[in-house]
């Protein structure tokens, strides 16, 4: 992998502007509503970018095409689960917490249930899966900048971290969707580019392609060794993948910035619409590395085949393509992170700090200094833990993120919106089944433990899940009240699911 | 005097309340059953590729019958996100009706 002054300056560009967007961001009145969500005033094209933004990071641009480079067009079940995720949130999800929240996930719990643990509950999930998803990418990061650019990994971790926070503390979420909006046009471009190239160089002949693939490759990419524990596996990874995804609190967070539940549905049509010939071109893109590459060389440059899309562009493209597509991955990583930094700033900022320690009762100015403040503690924890753990097992941390997000989250979520007899007990006993469950069933599982794993799946989605939604249950028919006096009855909830906020589009916290 | 005031504005939410219920109802009987077949046939195609040889055979060439079906199921996907468009803006009209009704204090 070249680092060719070309690259270097196209580096430079992309970082020239998100910083300037950021800026542009920060001139614009900031109280909690606009640090958080934008004051919900992004219209459904740019939300729906924005979104395309965070579903495809550098782990789908870089790492799936690795993987179906290297082991064939399973790889496909990380690109197509996502977009089933996409569909179930449309259908089911998006709208209804559209009308229900404000600034954070917890936010749309706490309009039906106003005891403080269940907020506590909640917050602690969030911020547990938006962490966890948080060092995954910065450890990657740093490897693949210290790779790209031949920085020191730390250097590469605290440059990465610190432009988070920056983009976060000035401008706010409003920066982070132009940021977002912007790199998805620009990643969507590098796709279209990959793929026209790659057809060029096969006459446009698409089986001809698969067919070198195939030949190229030391394993069958078109088959799989089937047995039940490899079954098991597959089905077990997919539901995390599909659940997990759906229920993640950074996705979550973009139905709230948004002005209506119309704009919200607009917004994930236009995701999907979208993001679908986008996954779609992932396997081709894999399977050209396959082709033209070849296993050996993208081996070489890295054991999990993390460089391939790059050493395919620089081949296809020469040193412009390659250094467009290294930026724009590069701009990819910034952007998903700053992302999870603001999801994971809201939760401390807004449901730790006001709702819980305060009351409700922090000022305009006090919440927007609190989430500052929460930004930077977390990148300051988020980079002090990437750097230690540069090398650990980070797709421990993905797998956990998503499985504590489809086990603790779906759940409560789907009983939320649709169980009229749910209550906060409920909640609480679910958040702790679908995460401890999840956290358990890992540690003692192949991920952490190798061989000797008590747990023989990878992904305990299987169990895991079905525990969140047993969890939920039997704390909702354990409680002797099915409510308490403070809770809002379900009738109510049903009417803001329905209709949305009275007193204009935005409910009242 | 209280206590007729109350149960009169009760009665007069009693439609918006109805109203609220069948919109939710509806949007459930419709979306549910498609979002449970999208998970469903997304696990389907996992477990058969994961248990079985059935999408390994070689149908086009060198595509597998695995690459296939997911490549149709993304389009199909996509048919379903679009029927369900169509579908809210019926309910999109509905509740508007109701908010303005609920706004300018009018029977529903």
């Amino acid at each position: 992998v070249s680092r060719s002054p070309l690259a270097l300056l196209i580096f430079g560009l992309v970082l020239a502007l998100t910083v300037g967007i950021t800026i542009w961001a920060g001139r614009r009145k900031i109280d909690a509503g606009g640090l958080y969500v934008a004051h919900g005033q992004l219209t459904g094209w740019q939300n729906g970018l924005a979104i395309v933004g965070d579903l495809l990071s550098a782990s789908v641009l870089l790492g799936t095409v690795g993987i179906v480079a290297l082991r064939g067009i399973y790889g496909l079940f990380f690109v197509v689960g996502p977009f089933v995720a996409f569909l179930l949130l449309l259908l089911v999800l998006a709208e209804p917490l559209r009308n229900l929240g404000r600034y954070t996930v917890a936010d749309a719990v706490a309009a039906r249930f106003r005891a403080r643990n269940v907020r506590v509950a909640m917050a602690i999930n969030s911020l547990l899966v938006t962490l966890f998803y948080m060092l995954g990418q910065l450890v990657a990061a740093g490897s693949l900048l210290s790779a790209m650019l031949g920085v020191d990994y730390r250097l590469a971790v605290v440059g990465v971290g610190a432009l988070m926070t920056l983009y976060i503390v000035v401008g706010g979420m409003l920066a982070t969707s132009w940021i977002q909006i912007v790199k998805a046009v620009l990643l969507l471009g590098c796709i279209v580019a990959l793929v026209v190239l790659l057809l060029v160089r096969f006459d446009f002949n698409a089986l001809a392609l698969f067919s070198a693939a195939g030949k190229a490759s030391h394993t069958d990419l078109f088959s799989y060794p089937p047995s039940t524990k490899s079954g098991l596996n597959l089905l077990s990874m997919s539901l995390a993948v599909v659940l997990g995804t759906a229920a993640l609190p950074h996705i979550l967070v973009r139905f709230l910035t948004v002005p209506n539940a119309r704009e919200a549905r607009k917004s994930l049509n236009i995701a999907l619409a979208l993001i679908g010939p986008a996954m779609a071109a992932i396997p081709f893109i894999g399977l050209g590395a396959a082709a033209l590459i070849g296993p050996d060389a993208i081996t070489k440059a890295n054991v999990a085949g993390n460089l391939a899309t790059l050493q395919l562009s620089a081949l296809l493209g020469g040193d412009l393509l390659y250094a467009i597509v290294a930026a724009v991955a590069f701009a990819t990583i910034l952007a998903v992170v700053a992302g999870l930094l603001i999801a994971g700033s809201g939760v401390l900022a807004h449901d730790v700090y006001n709702a819980i320690l305060r009351n409700g009762e922090a000022s305009e100015r006090e919440q927007v200094r609190a989430g500052r403040v929460a930004a930077i503690a977390i990148s300051i924890v988020a980079i002090g833990i990437s750097i230690a753990a540069h090398n650990a097992n980070v797709a421990v941390l993905g797998v956990l993120a998503v499985v504590v997000a489809a086990s603790a989250n779906v759940p409560i979520l789907l009983l939320l919106l649709f169980w009229p007899r749910f209550n906060g007990r409920g909640v609480i006993a679910g958040a702790a089944a679908g995460l401890l469950s999840a956290v358990g069933l890992i540690l003692i599982g192949p991920q952490v433990m190798g061989k000797a794993a008590i747990f023989p799946l990878d992904y305990p989605s299987l169990v895991s899940v079905p525990l969140g939604f047993l969890g939920c249950w039997l704390g909702t028919v354990s409680a002797r009240s099915s409510a308490r006096s403070d809770d809002a009855p379900y009738d109510e909830i049903r009417e803001r699911i329905a209709f949305g906020s009275y007193a204009g589009e935005r409910p009242a916290a | 005097m209280v206590a007729r005031e109350t149960q009169g504005a009760a009665a007069r939410r009693e439609p918006f309340a109805r109203e609220a219920s069948a919109l939710v109802r509806e949007r459930l009987t419709f979306a549910l059953p498609f979002a449970v077949a999208g998970l469903m046939g997304f696990l389907l195609i996992t477990g058969l590729a994961g248990f079985t040889h059935l999408l390994d055979r070689q149908v086009f060439g060198p595509i597998s019958l695995l690459c296939v079906l997911l490549l149709i199921l993304l389009p199909l996907c996509g048919a379903v996100a679009w029927a369900y468009g169509r579908r809210a803006h019926d309910w999109d009209r509905r509740a508007a009706n109701v908010r303005t009704a609920l706004d300018q204090d009018l029977p529903l």
